[in-house]
Order: C-alpha cells, then sequence, then structure tokens
C-alpha cells in the first residue's frame, strides 16, 4: 500500500516533495526496528523539519483518519515503531538540534531526535553529564528514551529517564500542541509529564524536551569481579545491597556473553570464568576508596576468586564498551538471538536464573545472560538460528516461559525496552482485574480515536468491541498476529 | 550520476548472491549502532541510506525477497564505503566486503545507460589501467594548470558561467607533475649512505627471508599519485632513506584497483591485484610501503576478490594464490615508521614550536585499523603539537571517486568535515597545517578549504614530516 494521490500531494504541499516517500524500497526499510521479528510495512514515510510541520501532518492525518506512529533511531527491541495497521511513520530524525543549556536550572532544552549520547557530549566539558545511559547511546534518540522510559546501567542508583526529564512540549493525536512541566521543579495536581513518559508513543509526538543535567561525579571506581559459578555472583550482588552500598552500577555477564564480547572487542575478561560481576562505585574522592575496600571484601567473600579495579579512563571505557555493545556481540556466536527484558525482586536472582538455564536446556537452546543485576532487569538472550524454523518456535516457547517465570516470581514483563507489540498481550498477565482497563481509559483521554501508534502496549481487543476508542481508524484491519509470524529475515533483537 | 540501467540476466538476485559467499550478512543483528556513524545516514535521515538500512537491502536480495531494481541499487550506490560502520558495528559485519560484492554483482548483471558506460570505459577500463595514458593525462592537466583557467573559474567571475560541481572541480585537481615516479626510479634498488647498522624489519609475520643489515621495502606509487603531488613519493623515500632502507620502486606496478572495486568492476581489479603481485612478489621484500590509505586497504584486501567457491572463481580466475603473504606485506608508511622510534629519535629535527591539525583518513582508521601509532609518531616530533580535530574520524566525502559521481552529497559531508576546521582553527589559531595521510582525503579538504577561503595549508603527514628534518638532513 502507498498513499492515496490525494493525501500525498497534501503531504507533500506541507513538506515539500523530497520528504514525502511511499516507494517500496523505503517501505522495505521501514517495516521493523530493533526487533525484526514481526514486520509490517508503513503506507509511507513522512520526515517533517520543524514542528509547525509536523503539526499540519498530524492534522491532516487526523483529518483523513489515517493512524500514524513516530519513530527515531529505530533501535527500540520491543517493536514499538513498528507500524501496526499500515501507520504512516513520522521519522523524527531531522529534530536534531541542541536548544538551550541554562546551567543555573542545570537543564537543556532539546529537540526528540538528537542522540542520547550526544546530550553528555555536549555538556561534558562543563563537568555534567545526562543520567540515563542506555546501551544503544550512541544511537538512540533522546525522544524515543521518553518514550520508553529507558534505563541504563547507571539507573540503579541515578534513576531512569522520567526522574530526569522535566518538561516536554508535544503534539496531540489532533494535532494540538501542548507543553508539559517546565524547567522548576514540582507541579501540583497528577502528573501528566510521568504518564506521558513511557506511554510508548500512544499518547502524543514530543517535539521538545527538558533534560535534567546531573554534575559527574569528582571520581568512579569500576571493578570486574570474576566467579566460577553465576551464583556466586548474584550472592555479591545482595551482600552489596545488603550492606546499604549503592553502587552506580551493577552489571552481570555469563560465560556465553563472555565468549561473545571477548570475540568482538576484547575487554579482557578470563574465558574461563563464568561469570563477571561489573561494579562501579562514584561520588566524591574522599571515602570513595574505603567503601571499594569494603565492596571487593565482600565481593570475595561472596565468591569472587579475583577482583580488578580499572586503572585509568581506557581501561574502564573498555570494561563498558564491552558491557554496552555485548547484545550486537551476540553476533558473533548466533545468526540470531531474542532478548526477553523481564524484572524480578534482586532476592530472586539466583532461583529465576537457575529456572532460565533450565528453561533452555529443556527446549534444547543456550540461552546467554547479560543484564542489570543491581535492580534485577534480566536480558537472557535466546540463541537461535532464524533459518531454523523448529528453532524460531522454540525461542518463542522460551521467551514466554521465561516471561510467566518472572511474573510467578513476583516480577514485570520489562525492565526498559517496552512493551511495544511484542508482549502486549502479555499485559494481561500482568494486570489481572480493571487496572488495564484504567490505564486504557487514560490513554483514550489523551488518544480518543487510537490514531497514534496503534496496536501497542495494550492487548488488542476485536476492533468492533473496543467502543472506548471510538470509530476505529480508517485504514485499521482487526489484529491478526498469525499473520504476523516471524518474517523470514526475522532475526530478533 | 544516472543509474537507469535494467537487469541484463533471467537469474534471480538471490541465486547470483548465495554465489557471493554472502553469509556474513547475517552477522548483522539490527541494533542500530552504525547509525550515527555514517556520513549519508547524518545528512539524509533517511534508514535506507543507513548502515543498517543498506545491509538490509542486501539481505533482501541475498534472501531473494527484493530483486536488482534501480530503487534498490541508488541507496546502496550513495554510500561512500568510508566503513566507519564497521568501526562502530559490535557484531563485527564486514560491511565494505559486503558492499563491494554487492555493487560487483550490479555491475555484471546490470545495463548501465550509455553515459555511465562511456564513464567507465573511459576511467575504469581506460585510464586508470594504463600508466602511459596516465601521463598523458598527468601532462595536459599539468599544462591546464599552468594557463591559469582554473584559478579563473574558481576566482572571477567566469566561474559564474559554468556549474557549481565544475567550479568545486577546479578546486579538487591534483598539482600534476607530467611524469611518473615509479618510471623515475624504476627497477633500481635506491639505497642510503646511513651507516648504523640497524635490526631487519621482520615484517609483521615475524619471519625474515633476507637476513641482511638493512631491511629492503618496495614503494607501491599507485595511478594518480604517480603522476601528481610528486612530493609525498619524494618524501616518503627521504624518510625511508634515514631510517636505513633499501627501497625498490617497481616499474611494472599499476593501479591498487580500489576505484574499481568500488564501483564493482572486479574483473578490472582482479587483472590489477595479479598485475602487481607479479610486480611485487619476486623482489624478496620485507615490506611493501603505501602512503595512501585507500590503496593500502585495497591492497590488504585482495584475497577477496578471490574467493574460493563463487562464479568469480569459476571464470578461471588464478584463485590459487595464497594473498596472505602478500596482503602481510602491506604496511602504511606512518605505521612502518613508528616501529622505529629509535631510528627516528636519532635524526636531527626542527624544534621550533608547530600546532598542526590532524584528519585521520576513513581507510586507515576504519579500513586498516590503524590510528594511534601514526597520530603518537607525529605528536612526538620535537616542538610539534598534534590537534586532531573534532570528528577526525569522519569522512570528508571523498570516496575515490564518489565526489565526482555524487556532487552534491559529497559536498554536504565536506560542509561538516570544513566545520570542524573551523572550529578546531577558533581554538589553536596558530595552526597553519592540517595533515591527512590519504590523497583522495588531502584533495578534497583542500578543495574544501580553499573554496571556503579558510587560511590553512594541507599536506601529507610524510611531507610534513620531511619538512621538520633539519635541512641537511634532507
Amino acid at each position: 500500500m502507498s498513499f492515496e494521490s490525494n493525501i500525498r500531494e497534501e503531504l507533500a504541499k506541507i513538506l515539500g516533495k523530497e520528504w514525502v516517500k511511499d516507494d517500496s524500497v523505503t517501505l522495505y526499510t521501514y517495516r521493523c526496528d530493533g526487533l525484526t521479528l514481526y514486520t509490517a510495512p508503513p503506507m509511507g514515510v513522512v520526515f517533517p523539519g520543524a514542528v509547525q510541520e509536523l503539526v499540519s501532518v498530524v492534522k491532516l492525518l487526523h483529518k483523513h483518519k489515517i493512524s500514524f506512529i513516530a519513530r527515531g533511531a529505530g533501535t527500540g527491541l520491543s517493536g514499538g515503531a513498528v507500524p501496526q495497521d499500515e501507520s504512516v511513520i513520522i521519522e523524527m530524525a531531522r529534530f536534531k538540534e541542541v536548544h538551550e543549556v541554562d546551567w543555573i536550572n542545570r537543564t537543556i532544552t532539546v529537540d526528540p531526535g538528537v542522540i542520547n549520547l550526544r546530550i553528555t557530549e555536549d555538556v561534558q566539558s562543563q563537568g555534567y553529564h545526562y543520567a540515563p545511559d542506555p546501551s544503544s547511546q550512541k544511537a538512540c534518540t533522546i525522544g524515543g528514551n521518553v518514550a520508553e522510559n529507558s534505563g541504563g546501567p547507571h539507573t540503579l542508583k541515578y534513576g531512569v529517564t522520567v526522574n530526569h526529564v522535566l518538561g516536554v512540549e508535544m503534539v496531540l493525536p489532533d494535532g494540538e500542541l501542548i507543553k508539559l512541566g517546565g524547567k522548576h521543579l514540582g507541579m501540583p495536581g497528577p502528573d501528566l509529564l510521568g504518564l506521558m513518559i513511557g506511554s510508548e508513543g500512544t499518547f502524543g509526538i514530543i517535539t521538545k524536551i527538558i533534560c535534567r543535567l546531573t554534575p559527574n561525579p569528582e571520581k568512579a571506581v569500576t571493578m570486574l569481579g570474576i566467579y566460577k559459578s553465576v551464583h556466586d555472583a548474584c550472592e555479591s550482588v545482595s551482600s552489596i545491597i545488603r550492606h546499604g552500598i549503592i553502587p552506580a552500577a551493577m552489571e552481570m555477564l555469563d560465560k556465553i556473553v563472555i565468549s561473545a564480547v571477548e570475540k568482538a572487542l576484547k575487554p579482557g575478561f578470563p574465558l574461563d570464568a563464568e561469570a563477571v560481576l561489573i561494579v562501579e562505585l562514584d561520588g566524591l574522592a574522599d571515602g570513595l576508596d574505603a567503601e571499594a575496600e569494603i565492596v571487593e571484601k565482600l565481593l570475595k567473600e561472596s565468591g569472587a576468586t579475583t577482583v580488578n579495579r580499572a586503572r585509568d579512563e581506557v581501561e574502564r571505557d573498555k570494561i563498558w564498551r564491552a558491557r554496552k555493545e555485548a547484545f550486537g556481540a551476540i553476533g558473533q556466536i548466533s545468526p540470531s538471538y531474542y532478548v526477553q527484558d523481564g524484572v524480578i525482586p534482586r532476592s530472586k536472582l539466583p532461583e529465576v536464573l537457575n529456572e532460565i538455564s533450565a528453561i533452555g536446556k529443556k527446549h534444547g537452546l543456550t540461552v546467554a545472560n547479560v543484564f542489570h543485576a543491581g535492580d534485577g532487569n534480566l536480558h537472557p538472550l535466546i540463541l537461535y538460528d532464524y533459518e531454523n524454523p523448529e528453532e524460531v518456535e522454540k525461542s518463542h516457547k522460551i521467551g514466554e516461559e521465561i516471561l510467566s517465570s518472572c511474573i510467578r516470581h513476583g516480577g514485570t514483563l520489562s525492565g526498559e525496552h517496552g512493551i511495544g507489540i511484542e508482549k502486549a498481550e502479555w499485559m494481561k498477565d500482568l494486570y489481572p482485574g480493571n487496572s488495564l482497563d484504567n490505564m486504557q481509559n487514560v490513554r483514550t483521554f489523551f488518544n480518543p480515536e487510537n490514531l497514534l501508534n496503534p496496536g501497542k502496549l495494550f492487548p488488542q481487543p476485536g476492533r468492533c468491541a473496543e467502543s472506548k476508542s471510538g470509530t476505529p481508524p480508517r485504514n485499521a484491519t482487526v489484529l491478526d498476529k498469525s499473520k504476523m509470524v516471524a518474517s523470514k529475515s526475522g532475526i530478533a533483537v | 550520476m544516472n543509474i537507469n540501467f535494467s537487469q541484463k540476466t533471467a537469474v534471480s538476485a538471490k541465486e547470483l548472491f548465495r554465489l557471493a559467499e554472502f553469509d556474513n550478512i547475517l552477522k548483522c543483528v539490527h541494533c542500530g549502532l552504525c547509525l550515527e556513524s555514517c556520513p549519508t545516514y547524518r545528512e539524509l535521515d533517511d534508514e535506507k541510506d543507513s548502515p543498517r538500512g543498506r545491509l538490509y537491502l542486501m539481505r533482501g536480495l541475498w534472501e531473494g525477497a527484493l530483486e536488482l531494481r534501480q530503487s534498490v541499487v541508488e541507496p546502496l550506490s550513495r554510500c561512500v564505503n568510508c566503513r566507519a560502520c564497521e568501526s562502530a558495528c559490535p557484531s563485527g559485519v564486514p560491511y565494505g566486503e559486503l558492499l563491494e560484492k554487492t555493487r560487483g554483482i550490479i555491475f555484471e548483471n546490470t545495463t548501465q545507460s550509455f553515459k555511465e558506460r562511456v564513464l567507465r570505459r573511459l576511467l575504469l577500463k581506460g585510464l586508470f589501467r594504463s600508466t602511459s595514458l596516465m601521463i598523458t593525462a598527468s601532462y595536459l592537466l599539468k599544462i591546464y594548470a599552468t594557463t591559469g583557467l582554473p584559478k579563473l573559474i574558481t576566482k572571477t567571475f567566469v566561474g559564474k558561467l559554468f556549474p557549481r560541481s565544475f567550479v568545486f572541480q577546479q578546486h579538487l585537481l591534483p598539482n600534476f607533475s607530467g611524469k611518473s615516479f615509479k618510471l623515475k626510479y624504476a627497477d633500481e634498488v635506491i639505497s642510503s649512505e646511513v651507516s648504523e647498522k640497524i635490526k631487519p624489519y621482520t615484517g609483521p609475520s615475524g619471519k625474515s627471508k633476507r637476513l641482511k643489515s638493512k631491511p629492503r621495502v618496495g614503494m607501491f606509487s599507485g595511478c594518480i599519485m604517480d603522476v601528481s603531488e610528486a612530493a609525498i613519493h619524494e618524501s616518503t623515500l627521504t624518510l625511508l632513506h634515514h631510517i636505513g632502507c633499501e627501497v625498490v620502486v617497481p616499474g611494472n606496478q599499476v593501479c591498487c584497483g580500489a576505484i574499481h572495486v568500488h564501483s564493482g568492476d572486479r574483473e578490472t581489479a582482479r587483472e590489477l591485484a595479479l598485475k602487481n603481485l607479479v610486480a611485487f612478489e619476486p623482489r624478496h621484500l620485507d615490506a611493501i610501503i603505501t602512503n595512501a590509505a585507500g590503496c593500502g586497504a585495497q591492497l590488504k584486501e585482495y584475497n577477496l576478490l578471490f574467493s574460493k567457491e563463487t562464479s568469480e572463481a569459476k571464470k578461471g580466475v588464478r584463485s590459487t594464490v595464497n594473498w596472505q603473504d602478500f596482503e602481510k606485506k602491506i604496511i602504511d608508511v606512518l605505521e612502518f615508521l613508528s616501529r622505529y622510534p629509535k631510528l627516528l629519535e636519532k635524526l636531527s629535527w626542527r624544534e621550533d614550536e608547530d600546532t598542526v591539525l590532524y584528519d585521520a583518513p576513513c581507510h586507515l582508521i576504519h579500513a586498516q585499523k590503524v590510528d594511534e601509532n601514526p597520530r603518537q609518531l607525529l605528536n612526538n616530533l620535537p616542538g610539534v603539537t598534534l590537534v586532531p580535530l573534532k570528528e577526525s574520524d569522519w569522512c570528508c566525502g571523498s570516496g575515490g571517486i564518489y565526489n565526482l559521481v555524487h556532487p552534491e552529497l559529497s559536498g554536504a559531508v565536506l560542509k561538516r568535515k570544513t566545520e570542524s576546521i573551523r572550529q578546531a582553527l577558533t581554538t589553536n589559531p596558530n595552526a597553519t597545517n592540517i595533515i591527512t595521510g590519504n590523497p583522495g582525503c588531502l584533495y578534497q579538504i583542500r578543495a574544501g578549504i580553499r573554496s571556503e577561503n579558510i587560511d590553512l595549508h594541507i599536506l601529507h603527514p610524510v611531507v610534513y614530516l620531511a619538512g621538520r628534518l633539519k635541512k641537511n638532513e634532507s
């Protein structure tokens, strides 16, 4: 499908011909984001370059009841930017201006298409950074981060996106431009900004973001504990937390991931270890070494065979690059992988990890683990061969069993990758009773006709039954998941 | 360039790709970490013009989901092939190899427009393949330069009569010498009078075939470089002498073939590869020195042109050559010099203070993965402070003949480079030189600073190095 000619003309009038694309090759490359398991082509892709253009595009699509979806760098892992119902993709990559750095209020105002890492690069000479640091930070956009409420290794101490965004400007699905929050702190009334952050692009399209800047810690100590068993590494995590220490980050990599990152990036992790635990402490220089001594002792007591400390920035960068690019490095050892993002209470780590490994064994596939151990956010990577339909099938089963294990142990579906299309059906299991209905009512308030990013975040009821959402979009079809079988080129990441 | 074409064969794209050892395409997990490293994605903001998007298209062709149509080929031809995405990729996707194989398939299986065919015949099969044509062209262009026409076009109102890309091309013109470097020194063993005994260079392999006191190295002279910017080769020769090398410049060497590989003409590239093998192999060299990052990268990857079970092999191509031995000897001049810190230290260097800007050529840093040693070598020179540009690892838009084929996009990429240069000059106002180790980048950046009237000289690092030697040394 492509644009109807009158729609195409009207879009071209707003944006200029070159920024309205619906040729088959464009549609092909925009049919998936970081999750390639479910592909679906958009009706077309438009590239607005200014807020007014975006507003006009949204008003036009709203008038014609055509559904649409905003997309940043397309690094998301839950299919949040995969168009359902042949929605129109509004590509936000051209919004990449950094507007204002306000040192007194410690804020930076940016366009949504600005890359996460770019913010830190812009302010680091003044001793500041933007705290949420998702592993994809060198490519993902800040707009996508707000939509997904992204985290990252350092959120253990510093919090996630919602703790670092003070205000947004956004376009509602009918084209109205609104502002939520601002440079000031505290807002009376219900926290609409908080609602917006993490709504996975279903409430509105963000056009400007006021981010909080965080002073760089005076000093950081990065340690690497080496373990003979994953269980011991989990014990270390518990032990540190039990002692009242909150490290800036605590990340675990198991043997399989170690072998992949060693192949790709050579950070110098021992290949015979069953697990390594990265522990980073930061803060005032005074006292940090003493705290590091305590942590080192705790790590050793709970089973670390060796504890190494990064001697300089180069060594520290090496460790972090290995952690942050671990997913990609899996490409070195497996043709495809499927990553889950379940969260469990920290105390359940050893138990659930055992269970995950047993689930993998039962189905005959390898499950590798690299995750934010400090906040119990797992990232089991199910390794499979996409050309083997049996393995594709198994990878789905394993994913499902892992998720139900997380829920059973009092955890949740996603720590940071979002629900997207991938886990929408699971929301029923997570929220029994009427809480899910209430959440949908909130979405309906912002997005009454479900024109914006349909098919995401919430399970899809039969369309005609969806009375709360008004008339379905013109291009809506009843979502048929059986048609969304892993496409041949589908590799899940 | 207009790339109207039609597919020549009835064979599907899938079958063509399956023959080309393309399995490495599976290494891409679609994570997108490459996006920000891509100069064309940053300009065009379109997924299909990103490394991930292009790999997805190649994969689509390989899987049979797409056919060789113009709309698929266009984004693939818009890639500069700077390979910065390879440095950014955590999965080890050999992007350059996959793109070049794809372009080979496109080249062999589609019919290009008339204009394109004429251009290719003239340049790829003609000029770049023939030393005598190159010398003639160099001579004519030298005369053209001395007529003052290029200056007239770039400096006066006359330029307004021409398209902008033509005016820019006047800035791009290399300093042609009208003479061939390799023929000047053909087949002599050029030795220096440095009396100190030095350990022979053992080559990256660690094995030395000749146990003489002096390392014997070959110099690769290239095609355009052979007949232009004479100072670069002469300075290379001087520096190699100073560290006591015997230098051989085989007269029968030819163009490296990189330009051919980039545009898909692998057949001509293979022919050139074999000629170079014949030119260098019998000389018992410890190393083959290149001073053009693009040529170095190509020479190091000749084996990829001769993969075993491909249709390429079926055409009777000599695929039995052990390219490893040849490729191991290829080394960039700066990397080579940096292996002899003690010898360099003993030379008498000027000691006056100088701040010099540095830009890393993509085919040195991303394709050859050579970065730190050259920078350190330069920064360690007495009195010299090396200031890498912000984004010094970012493409300048040169890309072999990319700047001629895609002048607009290349110009946009160059603009970002000249912005970095301006920025570096604000913080380092006393810098008078910028250096970069690839002739293509040198021409491109020089054209950029000339057309924007930035007051800066651009030099190849070896020319700068030789200039830092005290007069009696050089």
